[in-house]
């Protein structure tokens, strides 16, 4: 009986090709899509589950909430909080701590480098988190303080093919650390992205407090006991940091490590930078365009069933049961889905390296690694045959056997409105697809071309790593005898994103208990000129005042709206005397309004120095840079980046985002038309006869086009209907994500409405042109 | 074997009723061999499909071996095509797709008769109507005559009790058309019931009895012998 199916199907597919071609094509593309989008999905949700204790691992995550109603988590916590916990919770079997430092210089002989991949961690770490190890014992490791471990890719660029473990890497040129271990390179789905693994003492070597509770500045991984509740757990461990810091405001719970890449949200910290959202929203999109792929199916199959009457009815005589024919019906579309899948599994080999530019991620396509994907594809695969099939089967086989003597059926209305409502429903799908990708592409063009408060062109900055934050004097000067700068200013941390932060709790005409978040960073006297910021009232730090370097300091519009005062100036704040008030400018990535911020004067904790370059020919400007940095300090690696690329990064994701949701909707769009393109030919073949006899009448070509047009035009015009309110609703959603935002304007709306018309018309145009200029008389002598 | 009581069968669209058949009574036993003849429009073909239990009958009752079909549904209705009831057109109507031997195959899967047994009906039947030569062809590499021949062994390979053939030599030379009647004349001597639609008075003579539609009605049947 199978064999008789399999042979129906190919001979079918055979004897109708063009038809088949176009079914095709359109699941092969609806499948090739889904795949992507598929290995994408997967990947995002695989992250940190690699780790053998993967179900036990929890990030100590912070919650505050401050006077002013702000609310604010975060995932760093201060060091003695570390042996608190580890006491007092016989629940946690395991904890360490991490940090990242900024960055260092790391010297192997003659060849040195700016590293910024770089953790400090307790030695727990390698036995808590499963990163497989080359060279070295994974226990042991990090005992040692003056050892180092390292990635294979780094062994590689300092050692080459050379046993890594046993030499000696010297950091910041001051300090010798011993390789002590190998780490394969880390797969691409963890949330944390090192190089090289310090001891956690080295931390205070890269500048950081280790000790205490002042320094919110470490990340807290902790292996809990597999018994353990997790809910009371939290209740349990809520106020731990309070009872020991009286000025704290902070509640801790835990956050599985397997949660960190798509539901940090907004928290601060490292990793998160997934968004469960966008995983929703794209699974969305891989099923819709399946489903308009299927739609097309069934179109098609739908309307070409008129040559396949006469066999129904046949095998109805001959004895076949309704259910019979409606399996033989899904199973021929399950065959063709599977032609199909072979089609795009070929496709997403060719396209792969392609896709994988453009989301920024490495995928390969290996069933051996993807088990679980293999089934699924197999699953989607079987699915989309018997979705795709269902109508067809169930209208097809519904024909009473009679129909076979009655000659050629013409397909009855009613199925002509299913068919309707089909088109529609991939117009619709289609629209809203546009609708979004203007929106996207609209609001990732007003971040960029945001007016951001300062000027942000031609502004690169070079890491100070070690003892050069403390030559800052020098470099200045050095960097300002070159032509090529117009202004340097040194810096404590960069000006947007500031990182830096503390709860400011006095300054002149506190309220009661208030407090709030305040960042913060350190700068020189340059900062305003070379970032070309304008002050609102007072004066910038300056050299004619000796005490700014003492106690001055500067604070945003924002700063004296929260604290509310009236004349700021000579006001104090914290330890320190309001010396101007600068106006806004944005610090942050524009998903978040404005906060306070805080400036003081410092040349001595610099780690960056910020440098704006006189307008010309930048590549010259670039390598005059070079030749002063090479002439001073030549034992430091020349390494500059523009502040532009630090600004696209806040928005990394979305401009994934906005890639990606291009192409698919151009694949939705085209598959769409592929559809119609079909049913096109199709419908016109129907009319023939009536278009033959209307031009005998007298129609004129155009008129006969347009009577054609007509119906389509119809389905998009339904389908604007139903898109724009759904549309609408989604992308506002969408915007809300950023504080500032565009607004979604009825003409974005109407562009992918007319858009999708256009599209339309153009697709059906070729068969309707065609139909209305063939000689009536041909058309006539078939009846 | 089948009896029909005040069968009858209309058209209607909104505002007109068309009938097609009205008032038949008919009674056919196990062996006979019947001839349904009549003018174009008579019905013939209509009383032939509702007999076939391929058309719904608008009114009226239907026996067949004592079970009410205008009572059955789709199902058990399958079922007695199966079991039961062989088909020849006129139009030979063969699945295009599928070879001769396939074609022959088809009623064979869906009644679900084992693999052994099929091929061996299967070779039994193409030896008996000598296309054994034929049976890697697809229906359009055939003639009209051979065509009529797979038409009828595939109705004959259930082992019917009751054939339907609606003008089985139509479409055929004169010389098909009479061998086509002989192997009926032949099956019906062996015990096979047979109805048949024809013009044709020549080829209505093969049958036992006439019956003779006129607009829908029973004008008058012959019997013979």
């Amino acid at each position: 009986m199978f064999n008789n199916y399999l042979k129906m199907a190919f001979r079918n597919i055979q004897k109708f090709k063009g038809y088949s071609i176009i079914n095709i094509t359109g699941l092969t593309l609806g499948m090739t899509c889904c795949i992507f989008i598929l290995l994408w999905v997967q990947h995002e949700l695989s992250y940190d589950r690699f780790h053998e204790h993967a179900d036990s691992l929890y990030r100590v995550i912070d919650y505050e909430k401050y006077s002013n109603g702000d609310e604010l988590t975060f995932s760093t916590n201060p060091p003695a909080l570390a042996p608190v916990l580890k006491e007092e919770y016989p629940e946690i079997n395991e904890l360490c701590r991490i940090i990242e430092p900024d960055g260092a210089v790391i010297r192997y002989q003659d060849n040195s480098f700016n590293e910024e991949n770089i953790l400090c961690a307790d030695p727990a770490f390698f036995s808590m988190f499963s990163f497989p190890f080359v060279e070295g014992k994974k226990e042991t490791v990090l005992k040692d303080p003056s050892s180092i471990v390292i990635s294979e890719k780094m062994a590689n660029k300092y050692f080459g093919d050379v046993e890594a473990v046993g030499k000696t890497l010297r950091i910041n040129n001051t300090t010798d650390f011993l390789v002590a271990g190998v780490f394969k390179d880390l797969p691409s789905n963890s949330h944390i992205h090192f190089d090289f693994v310090l001891p956690f003492e080295a931390a205070k070597l890269l500048g950081n407090e280790i000790e205490g509770w002042n320094s919110y500045a470490y990340t807290f991984y902790v292996l809990l006991n597999v018994k353990t509740d997790v809910g009371l757990f939290n209740q349990k461990i809520k106020d731990t940091i309070k009872r020991y810091d009286d000025t704290a405001i902070v509640e801790l719970s835990l956050q599985p490590v397997v949660d960190i890449h798509l539901r940090s949200g907004d928290m601060w910290g490292i990793g998160g930078d997934g968004d469960i959202r966008y995983v929703y929203l794209f699974s969305m999109i891989a099923v819709l365009i399946l489903l308009v792929a299927c739609i097309n199916y069934m179109n098609l199959t739908t309307a070409y069933s008129g040559n396949r009457t006469k066999e129904i009815g046949l095998r109805k005589v001959i004895g076949a049961r309704r259910s019979e024919l409606i399996l033989q019906y899904m199973g021929e579309s399950v065959i063709l889905a599977i032609i199909a899948l072979i089609f795009s599994i070929l496709l997403v080999f060719l396209c792969l390296p392609f896709y994988n530019t453009l989301s920024g991620k490495e995928f390969v396509l290996n069933f051996s690694n993807y088990k679980n994907c293999a089934i699924l594809l197999f699953g989607v695969t079987i699915l989309t045959g018997i979705i795709a099939g269902s109508y067809p089967a169930l209208f097809l086989s519904s024909f009473k056997p009679v129909i076979i003597f009655k000659g050629n059926l013409k397909i009855g209305s009613g199925n002509s409105i299913f068919r309707k409502i089909l088109v529609s429903m991939q117009f619709v799908l289609s629209i809203c697809l546009i609708i979004t990708t203007l929106t996207v592409n609209r609001q990732m063009f007003y971040l960029k071309n945001k007016k951001l408060g300062f000027n942000n062109e031609h502004l690169l900055y070079i890491y100070l790593p070690g003892e050069l934050g403390e030559k800052t004097e020098l470099i200045k000067n050095e960097f300002n005898k070159n032509n090529a700068v117009q202004n340097s200013s040194v810096v404590s941390s960069l000006p947007l994103p500031v990182n830096a932060s503390f709860i400011l709790d006095s300054w002149d005409g506190r309220q009661g208990d208030d407090k709030f978040l305040t960042h913060f960073m350190s700068v020189d006297y340059d900062f305003l000129n070379t970032m070309e910021l304008t002050m609102a009232e007072g004066r910038f730090f300056s050299k004619e005042f000796p005490s700014d370097t003492q106690d001055g300091a500067v604070v945003n519009e924002t700063a004296v709206r929260v604290m509310g005062m009236e004349s700021p100036i000579g006001k104090n704040v914290g330890r320190g005397k309001i010396i101007g008030v600068m106006q806004d400018y944005h610090f942050r990535s524009l998903h978040s309004k404005i906060t306070p911020l805080l400036l003081i004067f410092s040349r001595k904790q610099s780690n960056y120095i910020l440098i704006r370059l006189k307008t010309g020919d930048v590549a010259q400007s670039l390598q005059s840079l070079e030749t002063t940095w090479r002439h001073n300090f030549a034992e430091y690696p020349f390494e500059y980046r523009f502040l532009d690329e630090r600004i696209n990064k806040l928005y990394s994701s979305e401009q994934q985002v906005e890639k990606i949701m291009k192409v698919f909707t151009l694949l939705a769009v085209f598959i769409a038309c592929l559809g119609l393109f079909g049913l096109a030919s199709f419908t016109t073949a129907q009319r023939r006869k009536e278009i033959g006899i209307r031009k005998v009448l007298g129609l004129s070509v155009g008129g006969i086009v347009k009577m054609l047009a007509n119906d389509f035009t119809q389905y998009v015009l339904y389908a604007n209907l139903i898109s724009w309110p759904v549309a609408w609703f989604a992308m506002s959603k969408w915007l809300q994500n950023f504080a500032y935002r565009i607004q979604l304007h009825f003409w974005m709306f109407l562009t992918a409405g007319v858009l999708a018309l256009c599209v339309a018309l153009l697709t059906i145009g070729y068969h309707s042109i065609r139909a209305a200029t063939a000689n009536p008389v041909e058309a006539l002598r078939y009846e | 074997m089948i009896r029909l009581k005040d069968v009858e069968k209309y058209y209607s669209n909104k505002f007109v009723k068309t009938w097609v058949l009205r008032n038949i009574d008919m009674e056919v036993k196990e062996g006979d061999f019947v001839t349904i003849m009549g003018p174009s429009g008579a019905g013939k073909s209509t009383l032939l499909h509702i007999l076939g239990m391929l058309d719904d009958m608008s009114g009226g009752e239907y026996y067949f071996l004592d079970e009410p079909v205008h009572q059955l549904n789709e199902r058990k209705r399958t079922g007695f095509h199966q079991q039961y009831i062989g088909f020849v057109f006129q139009a030979y109507h063969l699945i295009d797709e599928l070879t001769v031997y396939e074609n022959l195959e088809t009623p064979l899967l869906y009644k679900k008769v084992k693999t052994s047994e099929r091929k061996s009906l299967i070779a039994e039947t193409l030896d008996r109507f000598n296309i054994v030569a034929k049976k890697d062809l697809f229906p359009n590499q055939l003639s009209g005559g051979q065509q009529q021949l797979v038409a009828v062994a595939r109705a004959l390979i259930i082992n019917p009790k009751l054939i339907l053939a609606d003008e089985p030599t139509g479409n055929l030379n004169s010389k098909q058309g009479l061998e086509i009647m002989d192997m009926l004349k032949a099956l019906n001597d062996e015990g096979t019931t047979i109805i048949q639609v024809t013009h044709d008075e020549k080829k209505a003579a093969y049958g036992d009895r006439i019956i003779h539609l006129l607009d829908g009605y029973i004008d008058k049947i012959d019997e013979r012998n």
